[in-house]
């Protein structure tokens, strides 16, 4: 790929970056907020009287209406932009958060919850983001999308505490509507100040390259780098070999980080190791995946994606081989430390993939379908594995399928023909008819 | 709880026990209690998207855009 010179005001920040910080704040209250939703549980069974299984379904039936919203959301980042997407799920998310804490019953709660901020979370993850990301960056697109994507670790690592102690201050009620405040008078806002939904909004170009467009011709559109796969339908991806081969990786990813976020206290117990050590190995997991996401995502940059996605597939094969090897606490910490490096970096790297082959026009479509297979067959597998469990008492079983799983998904995304089909490699300049569609 | 767990792409719901060794090492190697800690936290989170506006907004009105 063939590095163009940067234009730049003298010392002056790409604004792309900013956007970048911006959705990096949107991915670390959403998120935070909701991996803090575990922190209540306790406390809405003893206020409400209700069991912990109608806790786990009103927590089920939200990730089932966020899973199935983010391709609508992505699909309408790609028409109407992303900027509006973001801003108003981020207003909308804010104010189903004050509701929850304002909610007489659990029922009102559950409602609030489910149906308007899992929904409205949808709005603010990976699809509409990443629909953005891709029309602000060509050179650097690993590398914005990783940033964003740690946003997400580290709204686990730092709003969960704050959570965590703010509900030891006050109730849990001051806590939810403290985090849909942040969320209405904070996020919301700051998406609608920053972020732009193309660079040629502000008469930039992707990257801050200078303008080049086929032919020598100038224009205050943005040139645009078309493969030889590109779409004009997000369905039209799939009639070609690289999206199936991309969605059964993904398919893997989802199966193998969701078994072992539910499956790995329990397995750790059952190899004798306290609770306790395993949730540090899951804390150390989660820490050196915020680093692998940003490495991976700066150096798919510089070689090819598929490169960089086989070895992470391959070396979290190679994690849980290990980890069915390996017995005891020693095989919890090997686990965490090798597949801590590849658990959120298939992000990045998958999605700047599907852009540079199918073409930016539909990347928040085709991003929220991959995102909702991963979670679809991420719920799939945590009760395959349970069900494995009971009939075999033992994980070996399940972990090492989810090894054999891996290395296909390593050989899936090997077999990607990137040179052939990535615009990156095959891309010409070209003007689009309209940009952004709807912008 | 297996269900709160599967909420979304790569995200855990937060674990207790290590969320309560994670407060009681702050706490300890800190010296702080929960008030000082939630308002350290609470300024980090006002202050950097209070900052990223600012830069983005002084950017765009230096090159008029």
């Amino acid at each position: 790929m063939k590095d163009k010179p940067a234009v730049r005001s003298g010392r002056r920040v790409f604004y792309g970056w900013y956007i970048v910080g911006a959705m990096f704040f949107m991915m670390f209250i959403g998120v935070g907020a909701r991996v803090g939703f575990g922190l209540f549980v306790d406390t809405w069974t003893r206020e409400f009287g209700v069991s912990v299984a109608a806790l786990s379904g009103v927590a089920s039936a939200g990730w089932l209406a966020n899973g199935l919203s983010q391709p609508l959301f992505g699909s309408l980042a790609d028409r109407v932009g992303g900027r509006i997407v973001v801003t108003s799920c981020m207003l909308v998310m804010g104010l189903g958060v004050v509701a929850m804490g304002l909610s007489p019953s659990i029922w009102v709660m559950a409602f609030f919850y489910a149906a308007v901020v899992s929904f409205a979370m949808g709005g603010t993850l990976f699809a509409p983001a990443v629909a953005v990301m891709v029309r602000w960056f060509l050179h650097k697109r690993g590398a914005a999308i990783a940033v964003l994507s740690a946003g997400a670790s580290v709204g686990g690592m730092l709003l969960v505490p704050f959570m965590a102690y703010l509900l030891v201050l006050t109730s849990w009620r001051v806590t939810w509507i403290t985090i849909g405040v942040i969320m209405v008078l904070v996020a919301a806002p700051l998406l609608f100040l920053v972020v732009r939904n193309h660079p040629s909004e502000m008469g930039l170009e992707p990257d801050g390259d200078a303008p080049e467009v086929a032919g020598g011709a100038s224009d205050a559109r943005n040139p645009e780098l078309v493969g030889p796969l590109a779409v004009e339908e997000w369905r039209d991806a799939y009639r070609s070999a690289p999206m199936w081969l991309l969605s059964f990786s993904y398919v893997v990813c989802g199966v193998t980080t969701a078994t072992i976020s539910i499956h790995f206290v329990p397995y750790a117990i059952d190899q004798g190791v306290t609770t306790s050590i395993a949730a540090l190995a899951f804390g150390l997991l989660s820490l050196i995946n915020m680093l692998g996401v940003l490495g991976v995502g700066v150096i798919s940059d510089r070689i090819q994606r598929k490169t960089a996605l086989t070895v992470i597939y391959a070396m979290r094969g190679v994690a849980f081989l290990l980890l069915t090897l390996i017995p005891g606490a020693i095989g919890l910490w090997v686990f965490a430390a090798v597949a801590g490096f590849s658990w959120l970096a298939t992000v990045p790297t998958t999605s700047a993939l599907t852009a540079e082959v199918y073409g930016v026009k539909r990347t928040g479509t085709l991003t929220g379908v991959l995102s909702m297979v991963h979670q679809l067959a991420g719920a799939a597998a945590v009760l395959v594995a349970g069900i494995t469990f009971s009939v075999f008492g033992t994980y070996a079983y399940a972990f090492a399928g989810m090894a054999v799983l891996l290395m296909l998904a390593a050989v899936a995304t090997w077999l990607v023909n990137e040179r052939a089909c990535s615009a990156r490699f095959q891309g010409v300049l070209t003007l689009p008819r309209q940009a952004p569609e709807g912008a | 709880m297996p269900a709160l767990s599967v909420l979304a792409h790569h995200t855990e719901p937060a674990d207790p026990e290590l969320l309560r060794w994670l407060t009681h090492t702050i706490d300890s190697v800190l010296g702080l209690g929960p008030l000082p800690v939630v308002l350290a936290i609470a300024i980090v989170i006002a202050a950097f998207p209070l900052a990223l506006g600012l830069l983005a907004v002084r950017q765009r009105r230096r090159t008029g855009r």
